[in-house]
């Protein structure tokens, strides 16, 4: 251009190299990619313990309930056990039978918290499938009665019984 | 816009105008004139490959723990957050138990073929050659342990992850679970695709 000294001229890169190496690791990084996250459910079973000392009167825990959840071939079985009288454990139980031949797991997600409300220390759940229920039925039920998400924008949850126990009807 | 020109009481002149112009022809280079070639800007292009390749790189790197399950496992779905820990990987397939990518028994219509269980007893819930590949699995990280009694990291843990088709039924993770409890192993890790969202 008139007016421009030979020094101040833009200078032209070559990017042809960069270029070539972008479009080498950019396959090869789309291949290894993973399109899906990968979390993990936390689970146990049941354990036997040594009994600790019998002569010393437990303290009784009126807060908290241990609940069962029996996933059988017609719904969900409610029950629980702890503390309280018969009378109250029985008042927790409860069936949530399928709809449209589908487990209800809003339902059940519903009579979770429900119970957690009423008893806010609990935090164990004892899942009991029949030996013919799938694994992803296990799963959604180890989700409806661990957390309630509250927002999924901004990520907040209310935790349930987050101690889930694998268990088998013998 | 010749419908909007009568509207308006126009006559739509300039419309036709436009659907009767034409491109003027080409211009025919002459021998005299010199080639000169096209610069591309690839400015912009440069800017885009960056980005992928930020992203790609940061989804390759973030996860130190890697489960792949294989091609016929289709893991369930959950809310889950918790990322998964340095563990033994035992896959549950419907075709196959593997220990660490290394199949230890065939699974057939969602049963452990009799002939890997205990005494080829079809109700057993013991599965031998998942036993003994734990049971080596578990001698490992002892013996690492033994030597490393500093490294809380590195002490065992009895700790497994089950990467278990969606359509397993719960009898054969029973018995997988089982096993893994002969051989030391008492804590679970279920595998599962983290739902958008949450």
């Amino acid at each position: 251009m008139p007016g421009i000294r030979e020094s101040e001229k833009p200078v032209n890169l070559n990017m042809v190299p960069i270029m070539n190496l972008f479009l080498a690791m950019i396959p090869f990084l789309l291949m290894c990619a993973a399109f899906f996250q990968v979390s993990v459910i936390n689970a146990s079973v049941p354990a036997l313990s040594e009994g600790g000392d019998q002569d010393q009167e437990p303290k009784k825990e009126l807060k908290k309930v241990t609940l069962n959840v029996q996933i059988g071939t017609n719904g969900f079985t409610i029950s629980a056990s702890g503390d309280q009288s018969e009378d109250e454990l029985k008042k927790i139980g409860g069936t949530i039978p399928k709809k449209n031949n589908q487990y209800d797991f809003d339902k059940l997600a519903e009579r979770i918290k429900a119970i957690h409300d009423h008893y806010p220390k609990s935090d164990t759940v004892i899942l009991l499938p029949g030996k013919d229920t799938l694994y992803d039925t296990l799963v959604k039920t180890m989700d409806a009665t661990r957390e309630r998400i509250l927002d999924k924008r901004l990520d907040t949850r209310e935790h349930l019984f987050t101690n889930a126990v694998v268990s088998s009807i013998l | 816009m010749a419908v909007a020109d009568t509207a308006t009481g126009q006559d739509s002149t300039a419309g036709q105008q436009q659907t009767n112009w034409q491109a003027p022809p080409p211009r025919k280079r002459h021998k005299s004139d010199p080639y000169r070639p096209v610069h591309l800007n690839m400015l912009p292009m440069m800017a885009l490959f960056t980005v992928v390749l930020c992203a790609l790189l940061k989804d390759y790197s973030s996860d130190p723990v890697q489960i792949s399950p294989s091609p016929d496992t289709r893991l369930p779905h959950s809310n889950t957050k918790l990322p998964p820990q340095k563990a033994v990987q035992i896959a549950i397939s419907r075709r196959a138990i593997m220990v660490d990518n290394s199949k230890v028994a065939e699974v057939e219509s969602g049963r452990v073929k009799p002939v890997y269980k205990k005494d080829n007893n079809p109700q057993s819930m013991f599965i031998v050659p998942l036993f003994e590949a734990l049971r080596k699995k578990a001698d490992q990280e002892k013996l690492i342990a033994k030597y490393n009694k500093r490294r809380r990291e590195l002490q065992f843990k009895g700790l497994v992850t089950v990467i278990a088709d969606k359509r397993v039924p719960f009898r054969l993770l029973t018995e997988v679970l089982y096993t893994a409890g002969q051989a030391e192993f008492g804590q679970y890790k279920f595998a599962v695709i983290k739902t958008q969202g949450s």
